[in-house]
């Protein structure tokens, strides 16, 4: 090989290096970049208009069915929020995304930048919130929902403690995984006395029926399987404290919220015209026909709401409790190392939509604003 | 190297033998656990697939995200190929880099698709191109190392500028390592369409249908889904040797 | 060409050795440029917000999070079981697959026999058994091992089966004058003749069960690379994801050097490069 060949080489591209990296560390010394400094528009023109509002929430049922669960599905199938955009002379259009791993596969949507709107629960918001995403929750969704612990019908097992060191099925980063750290740490157990496996609630049937786990943990899905036959509930939230139950909530990425307050807010009327309906005891046949279009059985939703108000479960305002619910969640999530940082939970709440979306509906006393001690059974 | 000529009568008894035991073992395993699906079902389930339409919608979408995913990866690998076939000092600086990523096996790189694309199917895509890309890349790079000085010595003689040199002379005498290179490609485009659609499970697919048919513990659908994939694959592949034996004829006429 | 002039060398040129020593430093200086540009843009990208630091975390995020998993110990835990793993699985299926690549490739009848339904068969990739055996075999190591030695089985048994059907005729002539036994002729004619195309086969199926003892895990198991990868995509911590794509990345690469050390010095006296 020619040496000076070789030389000039080496001493260019030591030369064309050396020089990237003084203009590299030059720019890494600047100041973080201010934030929308210039942005079109103006951070605070309410005349802005997106061309298309993007939601996000999780698909319940089979591939391919359009549809979800909870509060957004609700606006979702009665359309409240096209009627709210179809105000406008030119509306905006709404693009609904059923996302199958609903925790998250949200927050992998909002990272990408895929979605304005999302509706999940409560402990992937804050893993999406820990791990940076910005985004901030508008308005209450669900509280109190149930969980379970399910176990074939030949299973001895009465409790958690019978299962220490068994395999246990949970899908890991959804909510009701708070529920499960909970009665852990109420046991003064921990992960490592189980072999715990990530199986998607899709796969938690089949895994049960194929004996490959010793227990299930899941949500209200877990009825499908007690309802056939293969399976029966040994314990529930029912008998645990009810910050234990997990929430779902309406998140809004600070961009959009940003750059459209008024849109914001119709999304959040829309939000609080479907749990006015959710509140309704007449509409509850209703609503749980309209969650089971999905393709998940009517039951499901029948037997987890058993005995409890709609109304109290339903409640859009961010109230003492579900501020309260969060900062124990995050507490504890940060104790069991589910999130690496922990923040306060008044980091997550933007209050003033759906204060303004009870005013502008006229919707004052029909939810009471529950206190830190309170419970979706009364 | 794909397709052979299977000589019928013999090939025949393995999966006889094959298919006998799965139908016994099907009627055996009756209670409890998981049912193997029988014969009899899995054909049943076929046929329901194909009338109700979702066969050829899920082999359509497959199909159609390995081709688009495959020419897109195909496409950059030969031209990346080229690049570092024909100049040692890109060669020498990009090398290291690309190999070393070429070793992230295809799973790793699921979440962060996920991550760069969301939903929809630029996840799906951009890993179907990249599994693509690196045989052709490799190949075309070895095989246009390969092409011996002679004939670029003939290009110099014949004045060819450097594109012409490369389109007429490089690349069609590396012509069958490059195909083999896109071969292989193929090969690795399929395995990545199915296991983007097994775990980015969004929109229908063979894949799609392997999971949903596996999460109801319906192991006949799983069993058809299993069956397209063999065959389109195999089909895929005999009609890219065939593709590959008639631009290569030009090359056995002039024995 | 003075200063190329340090050398004790009477002709003025300098010794093999410093040239060897430059040329390693050229090659390895050349290589590392681009990885590190890259990373140095990256973290100034992240740095200044041009990207999104939540989807390309700044290297810096990432190293701290190497660190903090291999001080306690759980990162090469999490290697060393799948590592393990991919192992036991590889010598499975290579062992099987390189037995029916000789078997098939040697003899007409086996091939005929076992031929098609291996030829159809290895169309399938193997990440679509993953849910049929999952449910099969359960959640245990034997899935997982399971999976890796059919990865491994078909590239090796392809790979083999093709080295072996090459080896000229004339070779079986050669031996049978020289009046080779069966064993003479699998060691002395066709182990050598098919040698580079069975380490090609190797290095195939060494990827190839690599990949895939991460896609096992993700879908079964309690630990390992695989796994923790997945923990940090359901948790949202891309950090824990990114620390998963460099050290498969890298045990990738070590594998792939070693078996290409080993293929280079099997294949020497060939005088194959």
């Amino acid at each position: 090989m020619n040496n000076v060949f070789a030389m000039k080489i080496v001493t260019s591209s030591v030369r064309a290096a050396a020089s990237a990296l003084v203009v590299l560390g030059v720019l890494a010394t600047q100041p973080v970049a201010a934030q929308d400094a210039s942005h079109a528009g103006g951070a605070t023109d309410s005349a802005a208009k997106p061309t298309v509002i993007r939601l996000g929430s999780g698909a319940a049922g089979p591939a391919g069915r359009p549809g979800s669960q909870g509060v957004i599905g609700i606006v979702y199938a009665k359309k409240y929020l096209e009627e709210e955009l179809a105000k406008d002379k030119d509306p905006v259009k709404v693009e609904w995304n059923f996302i199958r791993s609903a925790g998250p596969g949200t927050n992998e949507a909002l990272a990408a930048k895929a979605i304005d709107f999302a509706y999940y629960g409560d402990f992937p918001i804050i893993t999406g919130k820990a791990g940076g995403l910005k985004i901030k929750i508008v308005a209450a969704g669900e509280r109190g929902s149930h969980s379970y612990i399910i176990v074939p019908n030949n299973s001895s097992a009465k409790s958690i403690e019978d299962l220490k060191g068994k395999r246990i099925g949970l899908h890991r980063g959804r909510p009701w995984e708070l529920a499960f750290a909970q009665l852990l740490k109420s046991k003064g157990l921990s992960y490592s006395d189980f072999q715990i496996f990530n199986v998607p609630q899709a796969d938690a049937q089949a895994s049960l029926a194929s004996g490959n786990v010793d227990a299930i943990y899941t949500g209200s899905d877990g009825f499908a399987i007690v309802n056939q036959g293969q399976g029966k509930i040994i314990w529930s939230t029912r008998q645990a404290p009810p910050q234990t139950r997990y929430a779902s909530d309406l998140v809004v990425t600070e961009d959009f919220e940003k750059k459209y307050p008024a849109y914001t807010q119709k999304v959040v009327d829309a939000f609080v015209k479907a749990s006015l309906f959710l509140s309704d005891e007449k509409n509850r046949d209703e609503a749980f026909k309209i969650w089971s279009e999905t393709g998940l059985p009517y039951s499901n939703y029948a037997n987890e709401r058993e005995g409890e108000l709609l109304k109290n479960r339903n409640s859009p305002i961010i109230d003492d409790y579900l501020i309260a619910h969060y900062n124990l969640a995050i507490d504890h999530m940060k104790e069991v190392g589910l999130i690496r940082r922990g923040f306060p939970a008044a980091e997550l709440f933007e209050l003033k939509y759906q204060r303004a979306a009870i005013e502008r509906l006229g919707l004052q006393g029909v939810w009471k604003a529950q206190s830190v001690t309170a419970s979706a059974q009364n | 190297m794909g397709a052979r000529r299977l000589s019928l009568p013999r090939g025949i008894v393995l999966p006889v033998i094959l298919l006998a035991v799965w139908e016994i073992a099907a009627h055996a395993a009756k209670s409890g656990g998981v049912l193997i699906a029988p014969i009899e079902q899995v054909v049943g389930s076929a046929v329901a697939m194909a009338v109700s339409g979702t066969l050829w919608t899920d082999t359509g979408f497959t199909v159609a995200r390995v081709t688009v995913g495959f020419i897109g990866g195909a496409a950059g690998g030969l031209l990346f190929g080229s690049l570092i076939g024909t100049s040692r000092i890109a060669d020498r600086l990009t090398s290291p880099s690309f190999h070393a990523v070429r070793q992230v096996p295809l799973t790793g790189w699921i979440p962060l698709a996920a991550l760069l694309f969301g939903i929809g199917e630029g996840a799906k895509l951009s890993l179907i191109a990249l599994a693509a890309f690196y045989p052709v890349a490799l190949n075309t790079a070895e095989g246009l190392a390969g092409v011996p000085h002679g004939y670029r010595e003939l290009g110099r003689a014949l004045n060819f500028g450097g594109f012409t040199a490369w389109w007429r002379i490089l690349l069609p005498a590396a012509a069958p390592q490059i195909f083999t290179g896109l071969k292989h490609g193929l090969a690795f485009a399929w395995i990545a369409a199915i296991a983007a659609e097994l775990m980015l499970t969004s929109g229908s697919g063979l894949g799609t249908t392997i999971e949903s048919g596996a999460s109801l513990a319906r192991l006949d659908i799983v069993m058809v889904g299993i069956c397209l994939i063999g065959a389109c694959g195999y089909i895929m592949a005999v009609g890219a040797e065939r593709i590959e034996a008639r631009v290569l004829r030009w090359r056995e006429e002039g024995r | 060409m003075s200063h190329t002039a340090t050398a004790v060398d009477g002709e003025g040129r300098e010794p093999a050795v410093l040239r060897r020593v430059r040329h390693y430093a050229v090659t390895i200086g050349a290589g590392l440029l681009l990885p590190v540009l890259s990373i140095a843009l990256w973290q100034v990208a992240a740095q200044l917000q041009w990207t999104d630091s939540q989807i390309l975390v700044p290297p810096s995020v990432v190293a701290a999070t190497i660190v903090e998993f291999c001080q306690s110990g759980e990162l090469p835990l999490d290697i060393a079981v799948s590592v393990r793993r991919v192992m036991t699985g590889f010598a499975i299926g290579g062992a099987l697959g390189f037995t029916f690549g000789i078997a098939a490739g040697l003899d007409r009848r086996v091939e005929a026999f076992a031929g098609p339904t291996f030829h159809v068969l290895r169309q399938i990739p193997v990440m679509a058994w993953l849910p049929l055996l999952v449910l099969l075999a359960g959640f245990g190591e034997t899935f997982k091992i399971l999976v890796i030695a059919l990865a491994a089985f078909f590239p090796i048994g392809l790979s083999t089966l093709d080295g072996v059907k090459n080896v000229s005729s004339k070779y079986f002539d050669v031996g049978k004058a020289l009046c080779f036994s069966h064993r003479d002729t699998l060691f002395r004619i066709v182990w050598p003749a098919a040698l580079p195309d069975i380490l090609n086969g190797l290095r195939l199926s060494l990827s190839r069960s690599w990949m895939l003892v991460v896609a096992a895990e993700i879908v079964a198991s309690t630990n390992g690379i695989g796994h923790r990868m997945d923990w940090g995509r359901q948790l949202f911590q891309i950090d824990i994801v990114f620390m998963g794509v460099l050290t498969t990345g890298l045990i990738g690469l070590l594998f792939d050097l070693v078996l290409r050390r080993v293929a280079r010095s099997a294949v020497a006296w060939k005088g194959i490069r």
